[in-house]
């Protein structure tokens, strides 16, 4: 290379025209690139591989899930001093991305942090490379960003924004109160900030959401509103919104769906239920389930079964949605899981949990018995650690 | 673009064809480019803005003479880890001083002859020193205990004067946007609005979040390593700030 440069520069002076006196050209210092980037790469290489983000560590845990130790643990986020709460990480291994949402949460106590009530600052979309975690792009979105999911067919990022400052607003007139869902077409160039984004005003504090198979329709748990929102996702508007559960306050936070599509799982923590909807332009309550606690993300094993984590006390409920009942149900101790927030199945049945531990210390990731739902195995991630987004091998 | 292209096309905007016919100047090494850039505000096409490398950074560690708030650059190109452990990329590292102190719109890239040169010189430095540099950011704003007047004088001088030039009157400042102390800075946080006890509380909270944390502006933080809490009691002492 050296060699090819000194005779493309010589070539270049013998060139000109024009008769110029020429200094000598210095050596360059080095053949190295410059600003190498040595972060650690993450190769999949035949394992099942976890990605979890850490809200109050602003960082991303690898996982290597065969083997349950943390790869590593990478810093993510745009500001490096304030707290860039990221949140539920997404992967898409066919594009080579992960995508995960900074939500900037309050946590200055200062004069001008008061004053401007934390901002609310806004927040962003980020897709991140699979492999090391660099930035790939971002897109700015509306305050408080805080659940995120990809269509089956990687064409569409939904971004939900529990936005309490605006569902706190003192005025009779709910749209007002309503937050948007945020949808974006990873497809579309996110590296220079021109991706496709649109806002749907949805609902009060909109937290957890879904999309139908076809990506076409948007199912919101909308927890100021104590309601699931149906958002048509090409016409970009609110079709649907079905009470959330037969209370007079449900409070719905977490929803999933299951794999084939047919299936809702809706958890409202006020009530603690559970309650298994339909799919389709108006989904209908199909069971509701008592849970023995705050029930949160439920993992969906094919169409028949779910395993529900609830937290005070903590622990694990299976429901058989074939007879809508609850198979079983277990506690963990502190110490082993606290605070557990989202079950996931990977494709071979092994059964994963996360636990958030006290916000404040290390959060873990565990592996359960999938028959009985023992933990087998654990891994400690961050602090405050998201849900889990699984790679198969 | 490689760094040999980037050296290329460097060198051949110097000589270029059609160029009057002149002595060219011999091209200065790309370490050397750095340096220079290391100490120039044209890291950053901003037209505002005020800072370089050199505001808030030794080349190498320089005993007590200054108080700086970012680390010594010798063995930045060897640290994995940055700003307190939020970054781990050096390049981003850059790019978050050149954006939040240096109104810098677009990020550097690796491939651009300014950071092949910037580069170049940080590796000349090496090898510094490659451990984790502690950033310890306070984010909950407390009152302070009093603290000793004529230290707090020296603090000033040490961490202050380079930015905000000599106390009262600016005399020296880098520029008319950076505000006389305390003067101006009461002034922006007038009484009653802001009673003498958040007025202090103000000044402790541009110390410790400069631009970041809901304040805003172009200025840097100073963590708990390079100024300790009794430095700032002694700070706001010499400023008159005395929150009563």
């Amino acid at each position: 290379m050296r060699a090819l440069v000194r005779s493309l520069a010589l070539f270049t002076v013998l060139g000109c025209t024009a008769s110029h006196d020429v200094a000598p050209a210095p050596e360059p210092a080095s053949s190295d690139p410059a600003f190498p980037r040595r972060s650690p790469r993450f190769e999949r290489g035949g394992r099942l591989l976890g990605y979890v983000a850490n809200r109050r560590a602003d960082s991303v845990s690898v996982l290597d899930l065969d083997a349950m130790t943390e790869l590593g643990e990478v810093p993510v986020g745009r500001d490096p001093v304030d707290v860039d709460g990221p949140r539920h990480a997404v992967a898409d291994p066919a594009a080579g991305a992960l995508y995960l949402v900074l939500s900037y949460p309050l946590v200055a106590d200062s004069p001008h942090a008061v004053e401007n009530n934390g901002g609310p600052r806004d927040g962003y979309l980020l897709e991140l490379a699979l492999d090391d975690l660099r930035p790939l792009g971002s897109v700015r979105v509306a305050p408080s960003p805080t659940e995120l999911v990809l269509s089956d067919d990687r064409r569409l990022l939904a971004v939900t924004h529990q936005d309490t400052v605006l569902a706190l607003k003192n005025t009779p007139d709910i749209d007002a109160r309503r937050a948007s869902l945020a949808l974006v077409q990873p497809t579309s160039d996110m590296s220079d900030g021109a991706a496709t984004l649109s806002l749907v005003p949805t609902c009060v504090a909109p937290a957890a959401v879904a999309l139908s198979g076809d990506g076409t329709r948007a199912y919101v748990a909308c927890t100021g509103e104590d309601t699931l929102a149906v958002v048509d996702t090409v016409g970009k508007a609110v079709t649907a919104r079905i009470p959330a559960g037969a209370l007079p306050a449900n409070k719905p936070y977490a929803l999933t769906r299951s794999p084939a599509g047919t299936r809702l799982a809706l958890s409202n923590q006020v009530a603690q239920t559970l309650v298994v909807f339909s799919t389709g332009d108006v989904p209908a309550p199909l069971a509701t389930l008592p849970t023995s606690g705050v029930p949160f993300f439920a993992g969906f094993h094919g169409e028949s079964e779910l395993l529900v984590p609830v937290q005070e006390p903590d622990g694990v409920m299976r429901v058989d949605l074939t007879t809508a009942t609850i198979a079983q149900a277990v506690t963990y101790a502190d110490d082993t899981c606290q605070n557990p927030s989202d079950a996931h199945f990977s494709a071979d049945g092994r059964v994963f949990l996360v636990c958030e531990g006290n916000h404040y210390g290390p959060g873990s990731v565990v592996e359960l018995d999938p028959s009985t739902l023992a933990i087998i195995a654990r891994v400690d991630v961050g602090v405050y650690p998201d849900r889990l987004a699984v790679v198969e091998p | 673009m490689s760094r040999h292209v980037g050296w290329l096309v460097s060198a051949l905007g110097l000589v270029g064809c059609g160029a009057p016919a002149a002595r060219a100047e011999p091209t200065q090494p790309l370490a050397e480019q750095g340096e220079t850039l290391f100490a120039s505000r044209k890291l950053s096409p901003s037209s505002i803005n005020l800072f370089t490398c050199s505001t808030c950074h030794d080349a190498r560690p320089s005993g007590d003479a200054r108080i700086k708030p970012g680390a010594p650059l010798a063995g930045a190109t060897l640290r994995s880890s940055f700003w307190g452990g939020q970054e781990n990329d050096l390049l981003l590292s850059l790019d978050a001083c050149r954006s939040t102190f240096m109104n810098a719109r677009d990020p550097l890239a690796a491939d651009e002859p300014q950071a092949e040169a910037l580069y170049a010189y940080l590796e000349s430095l090496e090898p510094g020193d490659a451990g984790t540099v502690p950033f310890t950011v306070v984010r909950e704003i407390a009152n302070l205990p009093r603290g000793d007047a004529a230290r707090g004088a020296q603090v000033f001088e040490r961490a202050c004067a380079t930015c905000h030039g000599t106390p009262h009157e600016g005399v020296g400042r880098l520029g008319l946007r950076v505000p006389v102390l305390p003067e101006e800075t009461l002034e922006a946080h007038p009484a009653p609005t802001y009673s003498a006890r958040v007025q202090r509380l103000v000044f402790i909270e541009k110390t410790r979040h400069g631009a970041f944390l809901g304040y805003g502006g172009f200025m840097p933080p100073f963590s708990t390593e390079v100024l300790p809490d009794a430095n700032l009691s002694d700070l706001l002492e010499a400023l008159g700030v005395l929150g009563e």
